[in-house]
């Protein structure tokens, strides 16, 4: 392999709006949400009794609702090879598994990730194994960072990135205890927003060398330029204050990308709506860019917290942001954050962005950032 | 960029007692029916909620903190360059039960939110980085076969790539241990390289301890 450059090639995702990035788009581009009423399970008890679904699911199934999530892919028509490394992204996996088996007391599978893997690997008749990553709200992003080091370290040249995450009582009422729910559909940067609300989501995206990609004659939809993740070693569930442990892996990832700050045209943010993660995203973005700050955006107020599959369906978005140059709405936003003014916007822009930067963070102060290109 | 990657430090708990690469430290004290190393003798500061962390990330600590006092980290200095990856077959399975189960009992109504932080295969590795100042990656890997070997690999890339300087890599299942990674240096214990036939955790420990120092 003489080019070490990674690039992005098929990929398809499903949130609540729908499978494909089309539906999605659509929404983000008229500021339309798909946060609802829950009618899955009773929120009565709970400090929300919003998110996003896929209406779907069949919670009687012999398969847990992560694995149907999956199932909707046709991986198949990948054609993968039998070399390529699989990479499974989740924070919580099939853990409606074990709300069965605790509160009906119906064992219908085990659960625990080695059982989940061998399931994906089942679903899909993949010959080779699969390893599953495991990097709370930055599972995805961590694992598509992981198959870009793999090809970049030549020891594959394509990687098959896989996530899946569900809404169930157990992570409904854990997020409900920490006080983490915003009581109305959640609204990242906003001056009123109050917490996060969950979502449902699931994508995939074949990582390969550029090399490998060309002589497959695969479509080329974009680069991953640059990775870098850090901790914040600093609260268990609270992000750091000063926003220093989400600005040492934006550093990395532009030493990777071997690129400046100024190269980055807009930034794809965590944003989940709850205080202090919107608030440390920005004094992050402020103290990387300092006054060059780009253009912000959050899609949760539309497909709600994706948890782990977060960065992967962030990415996609952002692709399809450079592809028709333009900054998405940060939906259910009404009124600025101060401290955001002038960097995040209501309303969709025109603008032509060749290199976003995807940032996510998650519980234990992982954090994680991705420069995606435009392929040329 | 080539460098050679060695195994600084190491921490393990067997069943009776735990140890570096170089000693055996103690035996296991038996507290509420779980047994871990004395943690007066592990830890020079307190390390703030211990009572309350789960098991995984109390042992996790453990491990931890012998394996940098056998590199001859300090605990508490920052550590931007340190990261760490943890394996496992079961990741937060035990928390997940406890959590939930929790939950059942007080009819669905409530959970407990200091029980629901434990319920990431990650917490326990976030509960290590707070305490060391671990700015490094941090992730938890599980595979079918060959996890040992998956993590270990995934930590050499890191530092080879440059994205880390130094990486835990450890699990608190079958024989827990963690060792410290990064570039050779004179009082390495051995190279990661010659840990490639290792097949399990008790064999990887056992190798370390009988490595020439």
């Amino acid at each position: 392999m003489s080019s070490s450059r990674v690039v992005i090639c098929d990929y398809d995702i499903i949130t609540s709006f729908g499978q494909g990035i089309a539906p999605l788009w659509d929404a983000l581009l008229n500021n339309r949400t798909s946060i609802a009423k829950v009618h899955r399970f009773d929120t009565t008890n709970f400090s929300s009794s919003f998110a996003s679904m896929i209406n779907d699911l069949d919670c009687q199934s012999q398969e847990s609702l992560f694995l149907q999530l999956l199932d909707k892919f046709s991986l198949d028509k990948l054609k993968l090879k039998d070399n390529t490394k699989i990479l499974l992204a989740t924070s919580k996996g099939e853990i409606d598994l074990l709300e069965r088996e605790l509160r009906d007391n119906k064992k219908v599978s085990s659960y625990d990730p080695q059982e989940t893997l061998k399931r994906v690997k089942d679903k899909f008749s993949f010959k080779q194994g699969v390893a599953f990553i495991s990097a709370a709200c930055a599972s995805s992003s961590l694992a598509i960072a992981e198959g870009a080091r793999l090809i970049e370290a030549k020891e594959a040249d394509s990687v098959l990135v896989l996530t899946s995450e569900i809404v169930t009582p157990f992570i409904f009422s854990g997020f409900s205890s920490l006080l983490a729910l915003d009581e109305q559909p959640a609204r990242p940067f906003c001056k009123y927003r109050k917490g996060l609300t969950l979502g449902e989501g699931a994508g995939f995206m074949l990582l390969m060398s550029e090399e490998a990609a060309k002589k497959d004659n695969r479509n080329i939809n974009g680069v991953v330029s640059g990775w870098g993740s850090s901790s914040d070693a600093n609260h268990a569930t609270g992000p750091s204050r000063d926003g220093s442990g989400l600005k040492l892996a934006i550093e990395r990832a532009l030493k990777k990308a071997s690129i400046d700050s100024a190269k980055i045209d807009s930034i794809s943010a965590h944003g989940t709506g709850t205080i202090y993660n919107d608030l440390m995203e920005i004094q992050a973005f402020k103290s990387a860019f300092q006054d060059d700050l780009k253009p912000v955006y959050s899609i949760k107020g539309a497909t709600g917290h994706l948890l782990g599959a977060s960065g992967l369906i962030e990415t996609v978005v952002a692709l399809k942001s450079m592809e028709d140059s333009l900054i998405p709405d940060s939906v259910n936003m009404t009124q600025v954050d101060e401290e955001m003014k002038g960097f995040v916007s209501k309303d969709k822009r025109q603008f032509v962005s060749n290199i976003v930067l995807n940032t996510n963070s998650g519980f234990g102060g992982i954090n994680s950032a991705l420069i995606i290109g435009k392929y040329e | 960029m080539n460098k050679t990657v060695a195994v600084n430090g190491m921490g393990w708990v067997s069943d009776k007692a735990f140890g570096t690469s170089r000693q055996e430290l103690g035996t296991l004290v038996s507290k509420q029916g779980v047994k871990l190393p004395d943690r007066k003798l592990l830890f020079d500061e307190e390390v703030v909620n211990f009572r309350r962390f789960d098991y995984e990330s109390k042992l996790s600590c453990s491990l931890i903190a012998l394996a940098l006092r056998d590199a001859g980290v300090k605990a508490r200095e920052k550590k931007e360059e340190t990261g760490i990856i943890g394996f496992g077959r079961y990741g937060s399975n035990v928390s997940d039960k406890d959590y939930y189960s929790d939950f059942l009992k007080f009819g669905e109504k409530t959970g407990r939110g200091h029980v629901f932080i434990y319920t990431l295969p990650t917490s326990p590795l976030a509960e290590s980085s707070i305490y060391f100042r671990l700015m490094g990656p941090l992730y938890y890997l599980s595979k079918e076969s060959n996890m040992l070997h998956q993590s270990l690999e995934s930590a050499v890339r890191l530092i080879m790539s440059g994205e880390a300087d130094n990486m835990l890599v450890g699990s608190v299942e079958d024989f827990p241990f963690y060792i410290l990674i990064g570039e050779q240096r004179k009082n390495s214990i051995c190279l990661v390289d010659d840990l490639k036939h290792i097949k399990t955790n008790e064999e990887l420990v056992s190798r370390i301890r009988s490595s020439d120092q």
